[in-house]
Formats: C-alpha cells, sequence, structure tokens
C-alpha cells in the first residue's frame, strides 16, 4: 500500500499523478458530447483515469458536472464521443458507447461503484442487506453476501450495525454504507456524486477518508464530483467544467 | 404566507398531474360502481316475491360491495395527499404550520374527489339503461325502475366526498411534515401475535354458531346470526390479514438469495397495513366466493336432477338471480383491485422515484425492478386469497364439501376464478411499468 499521512491527518498517495500516468488508464472517455434537447451541456469532454487515481470533477452549478459523470459511467448514452473501459483480467478494451441500455446497466453493476449525496440506500433494507445488495444482483447465494458485506461493513468500521434498518444510522455511517455498497463488488471505477455534501465537517472528513483509502493499492481510480474545494485539494487531479467544456486541469 | 400563494404552489403539474388524473378517475369510477351497486340493490330488494332470498342478496351486494368501493375512494385520496411531498415541504419552509399544511393537502385531495365525484353523478344517469340488459326474477329490469329516490342520489355523492376527505386526513396523519421534506416513519410496526388470536377466536366461535344454526330458531334469526357471523369473521380478516402478511414476507425475506424478492418482502414487512389494504377487496370476494360458488353448484346439481321439484319456481328464478349477483361481485372486486393496485403502484413509483434511480444507477435491471414491484403485490395477494380461502371454507365447511362431492366442476371453476383474480392484480402492476420508465429516463432527459 502507497499512502503516507499529511500534516492534518489526512491519508495521502505517494505516488505522484505523473507516476500513475505512466500505467496504462483504466478508463478513457474521448470528445463526449451530449445535448438534452436543443440545450449543449457537455462539449467535445476528454477524460482518463488511472490506477489509484483520485479525480475531482468541480465547475459551477448547470457546468455538465453531474452529465460528465453520467456519461462516462453509462448512465447515460452520449451523444458524440467515446467511452472505453480496460478489462482487468485479459486487457481488453470495452467500448461503453456501443452498448444498449441494459448491457450498460449490467456492466455498471459488474465494473463500477456508486455513491451518492445522501447515501441513497434502501430505506427497508437493513444496512448489511443494502451493502449485499450488489452481490445478489450479480447471482452471489444471501449467506455468502451477508459474508462479505458483514466483512466491508467491519473494515469501514460499523461492526454491529450491520442489522440496523438505514433510518436508525447516523448521516456519516449512512454514507460509509453506500462506500461499503460501492465497494463491496470490487469496482474498477467508484463514482461519488457529492458524497460530502449533506454531511458537517468532521464527519465529510472522515466519509472522504474512506473514499481516498478505497483506492490505495487497487487497481481502482475514484471520480467526485464536488462543489467543496477542500474536497477537491484532496484529490489527486481537479478537473474544471465551465459550460459544457473542460476549462482545466490542475 | 396568504391563500393565493399556497394554492399557487400545490396546483398540480409534471408527474402529480398524474397522479391526479388518476385520483380523478378513481374517483369517477368508485361513484359510477356506488351508484350501480345500490340499482342493483334496489332492484333485488323491489322484487315482486316472498321469497327472502332477495331481500338477503340486496343487502349482500350493498354490504359486501360498498367496502371495496369504499376502500378504493380512500386509498386513492390517502396516497394522493402523500404525494404532494414536495410542495407541501416547500409550504412548511415558507412558513406555513404543519396544520395548515394539512389543511391545504386535504382541501386539494377533496376538490378532486369532488370533481371525479360530479363526473361520476353525471356518467351513472346511463346506469339504468346498461343495467336493464340485466334479467331479475325472469324478467329484463326497466330502466324506469332503476332510478334512484331522489334524497339517495342526493346523498351518495357528499358520503362520497366525505370519504376521500378523511381518508386524505388519515393517510397524512402517517407522514411527517418538516420543512426539510415529507416522509413516512421509517420504524418497521411490530404487529402482535393477539391480532391472529383473535381472528381464531372470533372464527372459532362464527363455525360454531354457523354449524348449530337451526330452523327452530326462525328464519330472521338465521338470517341474522349467518349475516352477523360472516360480518365478523370479515373483520377479523382485516384484522388477521396485515399481521399474516407481515410473517409471509419476514419469512421470505430470510430465506432469499433473490434481491428482486429480498426488496419486495422488505417493503411489504415496512408497512403491512399498506400492503393488506392494496388486496382487501381481493379477500373479500374469495371470502365471498367460495361459499357462494359452492352453493351455486350444489343448487346447480339440485336444479338439474331430479330432486328439482322440490324447489318453488321462487326459489329457481332466485338461484339465477343469485348467479348473476356473485358474477357481478366478483368482477366489480377484481375491477376495483386492478383499479386500486394500478393506483397505489403508481403512487409507490412516484413516492419512491429517487430509490429506483439508484437501483438503475447501481445496475439492477427495469425487469427486476418491475418483478421486485409485482412481488411486492403479488405477496399480499397470495396470502389474502389463502388465508380467506381457509376462513371461508372453515365458516361454509358442509357447504363446500358437498360443491366438491356433487359439482366438482364448479370448485374447479371457483379456483380459475382466484387465479384470474391473481392475474388481474399482476396485469395492474404491470400497467405501471411506462410509469417506473418514464421516472428512469426523465434524469437523462435532464428534467
Amino acid at each position: 500500500m502507497s499512502t503516507t499521512t499529511d500534516p492534518e491527518g489526512h491519508r495521502r498517495s505517494e505516488l505522484s499523478t505523473a507516476e500513475r500516468q505512466t500505467r496504462d488508464w483504466l478508463l478513457r472517455a474521448e470528445n463526449v458530447s451530449k445535448a438534452f434537447g436543443q440545450t449543449q451541456v457537455l462539449t467535445e469532454a476528454s477524460l482518463d483515469l488511472y490506477p489509484e487515481e483520485a479525480v475531482a470533477i468541480m465547475g459551477p452549478s448547470g457546468s455538465g458536472k453531474s452529465t460528465l459523470l453520467h456519461a462516462v459511467a453509462g448512465i447515460i448514452a452520449a451523444d458524440e464521443g467515446k467511452v472505453i473501459l480496460r478489462r482487468p483480467d485479459d486487457g481488453g478494451i470495452d467500448d461503453i458507447t456501443t452498448l444498449s441500455d441494459a448491457k450498460r446497466s449490467a456492466f455498471r453493476l459488474h465494473r463500477f461503484g456508486f455513491v451518492f449525496q445522501q447515501g441513497m440506500l434502501i430505506p427497508e433494507l437493513t444496512a448489511v442487506e443494502n451493502v449485499a445488495l450488489p452481490l445478489m444482483l450479480l447471482g452471489t447465494g444471501m449467506a455468502a453476501a451477508v459474508l462479505q458485506a458483514n466483512a466491508e461493513l467491519h473494515r469501514l468500521g460499523l461492526l454491529g450495525l450491520g442489522d440496523r434498518r438505514i433510518g436508525q444510522l447516523s448521516g456519516g455511517q449512512a454514507q460509509r454504507v453506500a462506500i461499503a455498497r460501492a465497494l463491496v463488488t470490487d469496482p474498477t471505477i467508484i463514482f461519488a456524486d457529492e458524497p460530502t455534501g449533506s454531511l458537517d465537517s468532521r464527519t465529510a472528513d472522515e466519509v472522504l477518508d474512506e473514499l481516498l483509502a478505497s483506492n490505495d493499492g487497487a487497481d481502482r481510480a475514484l471520480v467526485i464530483v464536488t462543489h467543496d474545494e477542500r474536497v477537491a485539494a484532496r484529490c489527486d487531479r481537479t478537473v474544471r467544467l465551465l459550460d459544457g467544456r473542460i476549462e482545466a486541469t490542475r | 404566507m396568504n391563500t393565493s400563494a399556497a394554492l399557487l404552489l400545490i396546483r398540480p403539474r409534471g408527474t402529480p398531474a398524474l397522479l391526479t388524473r388518476l385520483q380523478l378517475l378513481a374517483s369517477g369510477v368508485t361513484t359510477l360502481l356506488t351508484f350501480g351497486v345500490t340499482m342493483l340493490a334496489i332492484a333485488f330488494w323491489n322484487t315482486p316475491t316472498d321469497e327472502v332470498g332477495y331481500t338477503v342478496l340486496a343487502v349482500s351486494l350493498v354490504g359486501l360491495l360498498i367496502v371495496p368501493l369504499v376502500t378504493l375512494g380512500s386509498a386513492t385520496a390517502r396516497l394522493a395527499a402523500r404525494s404532494r411531498d414536495d410542495r407541501l415541504a416547500t409550504l412548511r419552509l415558507l412558513g406555513a404550520t404543519s396544520a395548515r399544511v394539512r389543511r391545504i393537502a386535504v382541501a386539494e385531495v377533496t376538490v378532486i374527489a369532488a370533481l371525479g365525484v360530479t363526473i361520476g353523478t353525471a356518467l351513472s344517469a346511463a346506469l339504468p339503461f346498461l343495467l336493464s340488459l340485466l334479467t331479475v326474477y325472469g324478467k329484463p329490469l326497466q330502466a324506469a325502475e332503476l332510478w334512484l329516490p331522489w334524497w339517495l342520489t342526493a346523498a351518495i355523492p357528499p358520503a362520497l366526498i366525505a370519504v376521500a376527505a378523511t381518508s386524505g386526513m388519515l393517510g397524512l396523519r402517517q407522514v411527517m411534515l418538516s420543512p426539510l421534506g415529507v416522509r413516512t416513519r421509517q420504524d418497521a410496526p411490530r404487529l402482535s401475535w393477539l391480532r391472529l388470536v383473535a381472528a381464531v377466536a372470533v372464527l372459532g366461535i362464527a363455525v360454531l354458531v354457523v354449524q348449530t344454526a337451526s330452523e327452530g330458531w326462525g328464519a330472521v334469526v338465521v338470517v341474522i346470526v349467518l349475516a352477523v357471523a360472516v360480518l365478523a369473521v370479515m373483520a377479523v380478516l382485516g384484522l388477521a390479514g396485515p399481521f399474516m402478511v407481515s410473517r409471509a414476507a419476514r419469512w421470505r425475506a430470510r430465506r432469499t438469495s433473490d434481491p428482486a424478492r429480498l426488496i419486495a418482502a422488505r417493503g411489504v414487512i415496512d408497512d403491512p397495513r399498506a400492503s393488506w389494504r392494496e388486496v382487501s377487496a381481493l379477500a373479500l370476494a374469495t371470502f365471498v366466493l367460495i361459499p357462494a360458488g359452492s352453493m351455486l353448484g350444489y343448487l346447480d346439481t339440485i336444479q338439474s336432477s331430479a330432486s328439482r321439484e322440490i324447489m318453488t319456481t321462487d326459489q329457481l328464478l332466485m338461484f339465477a338471480d343469485a348467479r348473476t349477483m356473485v358474477i357481478a361481485l366478483t368482477a366489480v372486486s377484481f375491477l376495483v383491485v386492478a383499479c386500486q393496485i394500478a393506483i397505489t403502484q403508481t403512487a409507490a413509483v412516484i413516492e419512491r422515484r429517487e430509490l429506483y434511480v439508484v437501483l438503475d444507477r447501481i445496475g439492477m435491471p427495469t425487469a427486476e425492478l418491475n418483478r421486485s414491484r409485482r412481488m411486492r403485490v403479488t405477496m399480499p395477494a397470495n396470502v389474502a386469497v389463502i388465508g380467506s380461502a381457509i376462513a371461508a371454507g372453515a365458516l361454509a365447511f358442509w357447504v363446500v364439501l358437498m360443491a366438491l362431492v356433487t359439482a366438482p366442476l364448479f370448485v374447479v371453476a371457483i379456483v380459475i376464478v382466484l387465479a384470474v383474480g391473481l392475474l388481474l392484480i399482476q396485469l395492474g402492476v404491470v400497467s405501471t411499468n411506462p410509469v417506473l420508465e418514464r421516472v428512469l429516463s426523465a434524469p437523462s432527459r435532464g428534467e
């Protein structure tokens, strides 16, 4: 594991961006454009994601941040451009943009993890069932899925809370459950849309620590859409969008 | 905040407008069916015969169909009140008190219900002509005989509007209104075993009473006793139903590896009363259909045998009319259930839209989401049909046994009719699949 701790106590990766980018990319988006009706929301956006990299996507409201995330994650189909993903086993390439809606859905289940602003967990399920759900969707039996989900919850400091319903958890705990749900299938990319937006600053720091730590030593990248400069400062790269175009990359 | 600002906020647009249209439709259908049932009941009541069975038919028709009709009206109003969440939260944020928000929501539901009832009442003018296609007491019904007295025509619409307003108020009691949003209470309710104990006790007493009833008590007393026994068992079905539904869902949730089934079962556990309400009309239809259908099978055997002579002409005519009534009862009950399911499921998709979007994001196929929604309804429906069949079988044990022996085809027909009912329920859910697809595609259109 290639991490260290900064003076503020935050975990930091020891690898520089340049070092990371000498490796093969995990996901490549090339000249992706998207319009909703007459409104051009995203114009020729390109983005590469590398292993162990955390990339923040920033920009004012309406700049196309969420659309970029949705297009890259295969939630929506891009009008132009392509999004390709390297297979971890044989290094082959999958083109998400050519897949049907149903196949993109299966692709997301197998290869991506998602964390949303308020967790967006299923309120009637227990914490452990929420985490086990993606595994069950992949065909894992209930007992094995629950075992694996409990291990993930344990790793995130939620031991003993697995049987609680989501309404019985604090905001920070619920967001950790969401992170566990995103991680449990060992995805290639984790997409997080304002994951700390509804948390107090201390809890937000802790949740961000967990998210960044999930990349350590893993053949995985993390993409965070955020308005928060402090969150972006802790990522390896920041992509800034304005009026649907990528303006700058730090 | 002034009233015009509040009215501006609660005016339905977009998806809530779809729900408003559904509420309008349900209020209209409820009104039409209520008028139709009342007209038919009066036709039975006014039959020129001393045969007490016609009076029983008239009372049974009203008693058995008013319950599902009121359930449909009230379920729609409850859900309509609960589906205005974001606008209700905005009103709270703008400074309206919780009580005022409730009053506004109930007023809106009542106004829409009143509009639906008015349309239904106007359309009911055509009912006497439609119902005159039916034959009662061996003669086609005359439209002129079916017009209701003015006082009854005047009383039905306000009664239906009052049911909608009361139900809207009760529906909002389940909801926490805060400026940050409206959400239903989070904890899954624990239902007591006492519900089942009470139900079994009442069923046991009812069976005992039905078995010991004899001609010596006098016809009127026997009819009253039987009616009370039937009503008591129907009432305890409503008491035991949510408990049984909850237990069955817990059993399923513990054993399944199927994510769609798990989500469905947990959803039922989360609100077993609402799950039961959704299928209660089917439970009632089953409870009536089994003894009534068995009795018809038995009478049919007598009618087509040499023993036909033991039946009077009046009895033979009443037998034919009872068959009409059972068919009408079943058809209306199933129609009501299918309507109710379509409405509640539409409201459920709208209420839980963010959740469905997230499940779609993480990769749950739309077909699985729809399967889960279907199971959330069929799980309680199966419990309702099986539970009611057991209760009805116990209460009318000898009639069902005689039908099994003398008219097994009738029993098979009953089973087929119930299977059709369950299928209709599934179709009710399937009819709302486009609503889910619309919800899932909305974000990609930037809505």
